[in-house]
């Protein structure tokens, strides 16, 4: 395999050894920089309705460019408080998916090669059911007769069901389950770069367990826990099927109004403008998570 | 003297294998003593069964008078230099060496000293601020010691702390950690595989193999009087032959070995005619020339076949003429070794200077 890869380089000579990268190239222009340039282009078209796509999208075609969409954005309460929400949705998703993701992943680590694999094993089986599935599982745990609110009523803590979907502490918990997998990752990677001799040398020195957790293996996880602050928050962001399906109407993200947009209203132009301002959220919100943790980082 | 650390037949089984077998020593106050073996030999699990890293399956260990099998790590009074050092990267200097004091909660400024003194005694005075990964080889070795001492512990324990020095470095470490530990009067215990290292810094040697101790000596006496073979083979050079004794008269004994060369040594008590025994003699006490002294004794005919320089010193590798082979180690006085290849020799040595090991 190796050899005749080789082969293929000594044929293609050095300077056209770019030429292997054609067909990712290609693909990656064709459905990815295209739509997206084309969508860039609709976020600027006039709506008139009718097909949803607006009259004359054509990119170079005159008259047919406009501010309008932009304008309403971020004049209309609508749409910013729903930008507002959406950071803040991203925030608490965040910071309590990392939580919960350090907790799990701590027991991970702490635990004996065959709990291990048993709880790893828990974490990732998830994601290999789709999306909506996971959802309405969730529905059936957590829903008016759910398993958690048949337990509670049968043991008398509760008297009536207890109200768990279709409000803050639903979508939440729907969209932390779909990002906790990746977080434990991450933070369990981490835990286990740390040298156990740290440990053993910080209970030598007179450190008891959970003193030598906040003195040694918390400070040096911190790493992972940026991270996963980051990729949470993303997700969180990004989230569609956990408002859309566990939600309500309050509490619908900018992507959820994408989908309502193009689908429903079918105004592709609006859609297309929620869409990259989302995008351009993202980014700015990112550069300042970069610069945040960098000054962290120098100080220590 | 009483002794600091007691190790009363400590055993550690680890499933069905047995890596410390019924192992019991004291260390004196002041005393540093090496655990001196191959790897596996049990050397590492004794000192981690010390700290508390490991649990005993039976026996006793005593630090300070005290009976500490159901201690915590943390509870026990030690301090542990381990081979990576295991500073803490996130730290600094003076928070890695002031570590064991925060625990203790002493306060700030009284930590603050106690870093400085310390810090002086290692020599490392000025580096306070820096962090680990900013430090050279030598002295995040010399932080790990400060860290290790600095709350005074009962016992030092010392887990292969200078592998990872190059060789120049490893030698002058050696000195100063000795006189160091010497200086701040601690009880240590040294776990090597080196056994130059365990010459120059011990007060005393245990030589271990498969969980148990051979010997525990003095190093001179664990050089000069190895009691097993495997002594002997483990400390320095050695030529090693097995025969039978075929005579004992006035304390000497006379050991007939491969190629019925017979040989003269001290005889010990309990020796008889037709005991099979082991005869060991350290190649630097054999005397080499082109003609033996007219009253040597032990006088063996052969040649040399092979001259190692090593600037200071010559060994030659000699085959007798009965067969055996011998190396021989001859300080060099001019600037080449005296004899050379293929050169006709004779080998001679004293009654006293071979030894019957079992």
């Amino acid at each position: 395999m190796l050899a005749s890869f080789g082969g293929v380089i000594s044929r293609l000579g050095r300077d056209r050894l770019f030429l292997l990268l054609a067909p990712v190239v290609l693909f990656l222009l064709v459905f990815f920089l295209f739509p997206f340039v084309t969508l860039f282009r609709i976020s600027f078209a006039v709506n008139e309705g009718g097909s949803g796509f607006g009259e004359g999208t054509l990119f170079y075609e005159a008259g047919t460019w406009t501010l309008a969409n932009y304008i309403q954005f971020f004049t209309d309460r609508f749409f910013t408080d729903m930008a507002l929400f959406t950071i803040q949705f991203g925030i608490m998703v965040g910071v309590i998916a990392t939580f919960v993701s350090y907790l799990l992943a701590y027991q991970i680590y702490r635990s004996g090669p065959l709990m291990k694999s048993v709880l790893l094993l828990a974490v990732i089986l998830p994601k290999f059911t789709n999306i909506i599935v996971l959802m309405y599982g969730l529905l059936v745990v957590f829903g008016r007769s759910g398993l958690v609110n048949d337990f509670l009523l049968w043991t008398g803590i509760i008297n009536e069901p207890l109200q768990m979907l279709f409000n803050l502490f639903g979508v939440l918990l729907g969209e932390t389950i779909i990002v906790m997998p990746y977080c434990v990752l991450v933070i369990v990677a981490v835990l286990h770069s740390i040298d156990d001799a740290l440990l053993e040398a910080a209970e030598g020195l007179g450190a008891s367990r959970a003193r030598a957790f906040f003195e040694v293996t918390l400070p040096l996880s911190l790493p992972a826990v940026w991270v996963s602050l980051l990729l949470a928050f993303m997700w969180g962001v990004g989230a569609f099927a956990s408002p859309y399906l566990l939600g309500n109407a309050d509490l619908y993200t900018l992507s959820v109004e994408v989908d309502r947009q193009v689908n429903w209203r079918l105004n592709w132009a609006m859609g297309s403008t929620i869409a990259y301002v989302l995008m351009a959220m993202i980014i700015v919100l990112m550069y300042v998570y970069s610069r945040l943790q960098r000054e962290s980082g120098a100080r220590s | 003297m009483k002794p600091r650390i007691r190790v009363v037949n400590l055993v550690k089984n680890f499933g069905s294998f047995t890596a410390v077998d019924d192992v019991s020593f004291d260390v004196g106050e002041g005393e540093l003593i090496s655990l001196l073996g191959p790897s596996g030999c049990g050397k590492t699990t004794t000192l981690r069964c010390i700290g508390g890293y490991e649990t005993p399956t039976s026996g006793a260990i005593e630090i300070g008078g005290e009976r500490v099998n159901d201690t915590p790590i943390h509870k026990r009074e030690i301090g542990m230099m381990f081979q990576s050092y295991a500073l803490f990267p996130h730290k600094t200097v003076e928070d890695n060496v002031g570590f064991a004091l925060k625990m203790r909660g002493v306060d700030k400024a009284k930590r603050k000293e106690e870093v400085g003194k310390t810090m002086e005694l290692v020599d490392m005075l000025g580096f306070e601020k820096r962090y680990p990964s900013q430090l050279s080889g030598g002295q995040r070795q010399r932080v790990a010691l400060a860290r290790a001492i600095i709350h005074h512990p009962e016992v030092l324990l010392l887990d292969e702390p200078l592998a990872n020095l190059d060789r120049k470095l490893r030698e002058t470490m050696r000195v100063e950690l000795k006189l160091i530990q010497e200086r701040v009067n601690i009880s240590a215990i040294l776990v090597t595989h080196d056994q130059e290292e365990a010459l120059v810094m011990s007060d005393r040697i245990a030589v271990m193999e498969g969980g148990k101790i051979h010997q525990l000596d003095r190093p001179a006496d664990i050089y000069n009087k190895p009691s097993t073979k495997f002594v002997a083979n483990f400390i320095g050079e050695t030529n090693f032959l097995e025969g039978t004794v075929t005579g004992l008269q006035n304390g000497a004994a006379t050991v007939k070995v491969e190629g019925d060369i017979e040989i003269d040594v001290h005889a010990h008590d309990g020796l008889h005619v037709g005991s099979d025994v082991g005869v060991t003699v350290r190649p630097e006490r054999i005397n080499i020339g082109k003609q033996a002294a007219a009253d040597a004794s032990n006088v063996i005919d052969g040649r040399i076949e092979f001259v190692t320089y090593l600037g200071s010193i010559a060994n030659y590798r000699v085959r007798s003429e009965a067969g055996p082979i011998f190396q021989v180690m001859q300080p060099i006085v001019g600037q080449q070794a005296s004899l050379s290849e293929g050169e006709s020799v004779s080998m001679w040595w004293s009654r006293d200077t071979g030894l019957i090991v079992d």
